[in-house]
């Protein structure tokens, strides 16, 4: 099936859409150039349920991904995803069939095509409905000289809807969509049908999608949380108010994930999380001046609690997340993926212990003080009478306006940056690399926080080369750490049951997973080298010189 | 991609029938199928109420001129689209034989369609031609009509003897009795002369009924038209075989009881 080639909507108290478009559909049958005849299908009721990511991965690669409940054949729980040109159905999998606050995508939509075009792009995250809307369906098939359909014009009634008082088709169609879905290799036919309906009184083209039709009752809108930072300052803000502003944004950010957190619906809220804190910890630490000391001592307290808190499930998260791609990794002769059984339950179980602790914590009255104190330092309140005041009125505690402090702590940053590397010879030992790797998290965020006051293009070339670096640095670190966690897990597992010959099966196999690990640090070492030379070249520093122009 | 052939040397078996009913069955599975009509007399094109025709022919398709997605439209049923017939695939041969590799062209032509169909029908001309040995490399799934009288177990070697014979990848192999009528003694026992000792021979069979007559004048799928006949029933059990033999999952298995 195709998509809708055109649609339109009924406009605010256009009446019985049903009828005018019949009416529309008879005058035109039989006459030249037009169908031949139509025929009425039997109405029936449709539940519309969006999903998407929370990060609406799908919207933003052009995906629309429906379940789909229709009260005639074919009844029962359809997933539908539009894909731009296409649309693919499936029926879903029975375990599915009661809503949920959240839907893994390996347990929403069945092996095959559409799981196939949807895994690249959801990854690990899990699939929440965004909207929900129950439609009343009236549809026609338009047919040819042998009778077969060549389009269908579909008319959905919302049950409910802004500014809709009925949702009894013929009493009144505000908001009614009116689709004409053409037959694959029968366009022709179903622009003349468009033809007809377009001069149905009361029809306008839509502008809009269902979705962000259904979207704007929530007061929400698609693609309205992302992990990218898109703070808006101006270069004579003062820099409390740009920090009042940033540390607002990057609370705002921590709240939103916090409910997907505590309810472990997959692994990339809690890392959103952590990212608002480290976010949050580095912008005090280049701005914390411009707030009054007994509120940044409090924050820079609170912010580090919380992130150590979150550190234990995010280990277990990665090693779960990179187990499969590390174990693929593997060509030892006999090894077999599936020898890894108890070490991955032995680490799916300890997740889960940690998750608990962790969300024993963010329920606890501490939790509660930490976050009052990032409050404290997001201005509270009072976001909303300190955006209206100009920035020419600085208070009598500005010192400065954000534009200084922002260049001078990137350019600060990126020296560290350089001074770091260089000093790194190949007898350096890991902590050294590490050291390098938190001064790049350092310059990054400082890049990213501060994105608004600079040039763009500099901005984003420089943080590219940055991004090939750290991901270097984080592989190095990684691997270095992993190696050590296996030898640990190995000793708890061998401690807990060494009789078992799966265990003990199982802590052989994971010294081939540490000698893996082994042989791709010492890759990620090589390619250090490479990658440091680039980023301290003269390329960056034309970068970062351009960072600061004035755009006109 | 797995690509399906209905195919037998004889003409007016049941083929198109089966082609037509199977294809909707693997796209109610889920299948995003398209079925080939390859018969220049279009009966599969006429079923799904879609006229005859391809805009350059058999030689703008084998030769590339016209791409495999162009002609296909979809017929009135979720999942499944159709390539119609032309009258010039009665020169196929001739188009084929035109190129190099002529018997590996099929095979190509079949993958430009590849990201586009899960499940690919071919309903194959009656004939034993370049056509025939095209499809035998390109099919993984050679589902062949029988009917059962004293010169079926003929019909079936010389189509084995056919199969063995050609070029490599060969196709599974999967008969069916088709257009059978259990009331004649003739028919029972050329079944059962045929199944005996020989793999390969489906469960199921095609019973001859009006209601599968009836495609025709109603131009529909028995499983729609009659979806509790015991044609329809056939052709469910024979799509499951068939299906096993391929080894395809069945993408979708809430879909044919929703």
């Amino acid at each position: 099936m195709l998509v809708a080639d055109r649609e339109y909507v009924a406009a605010d108290g256009t009446a019985d859409i049903d009828r005018a478009v019949q009416k529309a559909l008879a005058r035109a049958s039989g006459r030249p150039g037009k169908h031949v005849g139509f025929v009425a299908e039997p109405a029936f009721t449709v539940r519309r349920t969006w999903l998407d990511t929370f990060d609406w991965r799908l919207h933003r690669a052009g995906f629309v991904l429906q379940r789909v409940e229709r009260s005639r054949a074919p009844a029962g729980l359809r997933l539908s995803l539009a894909t731009g040109d296409d649309v693919l159905t499936v029926a879903a999998p029975a375990e599915v069939q009661t809503p949920r606050v959240e839907y893994p995508l390996d347990t929403v939509v069945p092996a095959g095509p559409m799981r196939g075009l949807l895994e690249p792009v959801v990854e690990m995250r899990a699939l929440q409905p965004v909207a929900t809307q129950r439609f009343v369906v009236r549809s026609y098939r338009v047919l040819n000289d042998d009778e077969k359909t060549v389009a269908r014009v579909v008319i959905e009634h919302p049950t409910s809807w802004p500014g809709k008082t009925s949702g009894v088709p013929g009493k009144t169609s505000t908001g009614s969509r009116v689709s004409i879905v053409a037959s694959r290799g029968y366009s022709e036919e179903a622009a003349a049908t468009a033809r007809v309906i377009a001069k149905v009184p009361g029809l306008t083209p839509s502008h809009q999608s269902v979705l962000a039709q259904a979207l704007s009752s929530t007061g929400r809108s698609a693609g309205d949380y992302s992990s990218k930072l898109d703070i808006a300052l101006s270069r004579g803000m003062p820099t409390e108010y740009a920090v009042h502003r940033i540390m607002r944004a990057l609370l705002d950010a921590a709240q939103r994930n916090l409910p997907g957190v505590v309810a472990g619906a997959d692994t990339e809220f809690l890392h959103d999380l952590r990212v608002a804190v480290r976010r949050a910890r580095s912008t005090l630490k280049v701005t914390g001046d411009a707030l009054p000391t007994a509120q940044v001592d409090a924050a820079n307290v609170a912010l580090k609690w919380l992130g150590d808190l979150t550190t234990p499930t995010r280990d277990l998260d990665v090693y779960l997340l990179g187990l499969d791609e590390l174990a693929a990794e593997v060509t030892a002769p006999g090894w077999s993926a599936s020898q890894l059984g108890p070490f991955r339950d032995f680490l799916v179980t300890a997740q889960a212990s940690e998750q608990s602790v962790l969300v024993r914590s963010l329920r606890s009255v501490r939790a509660k003080r930490a976050f009052a104190a990032w409050v404290a330092v997001s201005a509270g309140g009072d976001a909303s009478a300190e955006e209206s005041a100009s920035a020419t009125e600085l208070p009598a505690t500005a010192a400065s306006n954000v534009e200084s402090v922002a260049n001078s702590a990137v350019t600060r940053a990126f020296k560290r940056v350089i001074k770091a590397g260089k000093a790194i010879t190949a007898e350096s030992p890991p902590s050294d690399l590490h050291d390098l790797r938190k001064r790049c998290k350092e310059l990054r965020y400082s890049l990213e926080i501060f994105g608004s006051l600079h040039n763009t293009v500099a901005q984003r070339a420089l943080i590219d080369d940055l991004k090939k670096l750290q991901d270097c640095l984080g592989e190095f670190q990684d691997t270095e750490v992993q190696q050590h966690a296996i030898r640990t897990f190995a000793v708890q597992m061998l401690a807990a049951d060494s009789s078992n010959a799966a265990t003990v099966e199982a802590v052989m196999a994971m010294g081939r997973l540490a000698d893996r690990l082994g042989e791709r640090q010492l890759v990620a070492r090589g390619t250090f080298a490479v990658l440091f030379e680039r980023f301290a070249g003269p390329q960056q520093r034309a970068h970062l010189a351009a960072l600061y122009e004035r755009v006109s | 991609m797995k690509v399906f052939a209905t195919y037998n040397i004889k003409g007016g078996v049941g083929k198109t029938s089966a082609a037509v009913n199977l294809a909707y069955l693997a796209a109610s599975d889920g299948h995003r199928t398209l079925l080939w009509d390859l018969d220049p007399q279009g009966a599969a094109t006429f079923l799904f109420r879609i006229k005859s025709g391809v805009s350059g022919g058999a030689k703008g398709l084998v030769r590339g001129r016209t791409g495999m997605d162009v002609p296909v439209k979809a017929t009135d049923y979720e999942n499944l689209d159709l390539l119609p017939a032309d009258f010039s695939y009665r020169n196929m041969d001739l188009a084929l034989d035109h190129g190099k590799s002529p018997t590996r062209r099929f095979t190509e032509l079949l993958s430009t369609v590849a990201p586009d169909y899960d499940v690919v029908f071919l309903d194959c001309p009656p004939s034993v031609s370049l056509v025939s040995e095209s499809v035998l490399r390109a099919t993984n799934a050679l589902l062949v009509p029988l009917i059962p009288t004293t010169l079926a177990v003929r019909t079936y070697e010389q189509l084995i003897d056919f199969v063995a014979k050609s070029k490599s990848p060969r196709p599974a192999v999967l008969a069916f009795f088709s257009m059978v009528d259990r009331r004649k003694k003739l028919h029972r026992e050329s079944m059962a002369a045929l199944r005996d000792g020989r793999p390969g021979i489906a469960d199921a069979a095609i019973p001859a009924a009006a209601v599968v007559e009836n495609m025709g004048p109603k131009r529909e799928p028995v499983v729609v038209s009659a979806p509790s006949s015991e044609a329809a029933r056939a052709y469910v059990a024979l799509w499951l075989e068939a299906r096993g033999l391929a080894r395809l999952g069945a993408s979708n298995p809430a879909s044919r009881s929703s």
